[in-house]
């Protein structure tokens, strides 16, 4: 099992050092191709051809907060129930009850928002 | 087999996958066009090759050829780490998909884990790149991508644990041996719905293509993209189509099973299947409003994949 495990971390990293390094020698290997005529004017940020109206590192709305919160929330039930899914069929009804019993305890955490209105998109 | 040689290997699939989702990019934008224009009374793209069919290949040479143009005021690491965390995820996720017989990269025993993981890290990337773009456009489009991201993928994680209860096991290649009987739609169709609903979303496409709503924030988080970097985020996009669909029919759909044709070609008529109804609903449906969005996510999807997981349950009951 571990050096199963260890084998196939090996063969992810080759495989994610190709993927990475592909693209990244394309866009090398073209800029020998490509032209490249820098102009003050292509350096602005495109604004529907008005100068920026405002500067883009500003404070964000507070919802997108809520909904990150309430994200890693149900994220992390995803994955615990994704660790015990594989074995729930030979849990029997006990082990069925005490997932059942986890999902609901997080549901109610999802109706606590609804009603607190963090599911409100404004 | 000693490390090296796994690594290698690891190496050279690496370089096949990223091979085959050019190629498939290729197809699949002209398919896209053709079936569009179909669909919309056009004729689509007619002049370059016979009846249109080099287009994409004359739009991929003249994008590699593009000037790279970056806004003076970008920040330069997080403008190219951008493309590149978006693109290189969802080529990623391909190694466990089993085409049929030995024809899978690597058989992973937490292989359904590993192909929703490492599609998320696509988020980092869309948030870098609308943040490092210095556009206002940009940065909205990452935001609101981010938080559809999201959202969504909760409903697809949870739609997907249920094949998991019913099967048993992990790996993508035994989900496929036990669906050797009856295929998880008729068992699951209300996961089948939920899943393909949600990738829709998770890859961006209409009607969840909200960070590129080009009629509010014109092209979102690319906007200040051009040449190959702009071209990365659409082999994502299509990288993530064709996953999205084969994974789909890997876990509803029996996969390669069928009989007389080979299990590859039926993996890729059923992928095929789906990525057509993906093109299809692209030309029927409007766009979502961005409070719409994520209302339906929190509000009738996150419920409804809880439901239908004590359903799931009671399924499996009565499998068992």
């Amino acid at each position: 099992m571990g050096g199963m495990y260890l084998s196939d971390v090996v063969f992810l990293l080759g495989f994610a050092l190709a993927v990475v390094s592909l693209p990244v020698f394309t866009l090398a290997a073209f800029s020998l191709l490509r032209p490249r005529h820098p102009e003050s004017l292509k350096g602005e940020a495109y604004e529907s051809g008005m100068p920026q109206a405002s500067i883009p590192r500003r404070p964000f709305h507070m919802a997108y907060y809520n909904f990150a919160l309430v994200f890693i929330v149900f994220e992390v039930e995803t994955l615990l129930i994704f660790a015990i899914a594989p074995v729930l069929r030979d849990a029997g009804w006990w082990g069925l009850g005490e997932v059942a019993s986890f999902v609901v305890m997080v549901t109610l955490g999802l109706a606590y928002a609804w009603r607190k209105g963090a599911l409100v998109w404004k | 087999m000693s490390h090296l040689l796994t690594f290698a290997l690891g190496l050279l699939l690496g370089a096949v996958a990223f091979t085959i989702v050019g190629a498939l990019t290729a197809i699949l934008v002209l398919t896209e066009r053709k079936v569009g224009a179909r669909i919309q009374g056009r004729v689509g793209p007619m002049h370059t090759g016979p009846q249109g069919s080099l287009q994409t290949i004359a739009d991929m040479v003249k994008l590699v050829m593009k000037e790279d143009v970056r806004p003076a005021r970008a920040d330069a690491v997080a403008f190219g780490l951008g493309p590149l965390l978006v693109a290189v995820p969802a080529i990623l996720s391909l190694a466990v998909i089993p085409f049929g017989g030995p024809l899978i990269m690597r058989d992973l025993n937490v292989g359904v884990l590993y192909f929703l993981a490492v599609p998320g890290v696509t988020v980092v990337g869309l948030l870098l790149a609308g943040w490092a773009s210095y556009d206002n456009y940009s940065f909205l489009g990452g935001l609101r991508s981010s938080a559809q991201f999201i959202s969504y993928e909760i409903p697809r994680g949870l739609a997907v644990v249920t094949v998991v209860m019913l099967a048993g096991s992990l790996s993508t290649v035994d989900l496929l041996e036990a669906q050797s009987r009856v295929p998880y739609i008729v068992l699951l169709p209300l996961s089948f719905l939920i899943y393909a609903i949600t990738s829709l979303a998770e890859v961006n496409r209409i009607p969840f293509d909200i960070p590129e709503a080009e009629s509010e924030l014109v092209a979102g988080y690319h906007t200040e993209y051009s040449g190959f970097r702009w071209a990365l985020f659409f082999l994502a996009e299509y990288a993530g189509l064709f996953a999205a669909s084969a994974f789909g029919a890997l876990l509803f759909l029996g996969g390669g099973n069928g009989p007389l044709l080979p299990a590859v070609v039926w993996l890729i008529l059923k992928t095929s299947a789906l990525m057509f109804v993906g093109i299809w609903i692209r030309f029927t449906l409007p766009r979502f409003r961005a409070d719409q969005l994520m209302r339906l996510a929190w509000k009738f999807f996150l419920p409804l994949s809880l439901a239908n997981l004590v359903l799931a349950a009671l399924v499996m009951k009565a499998v068992a």
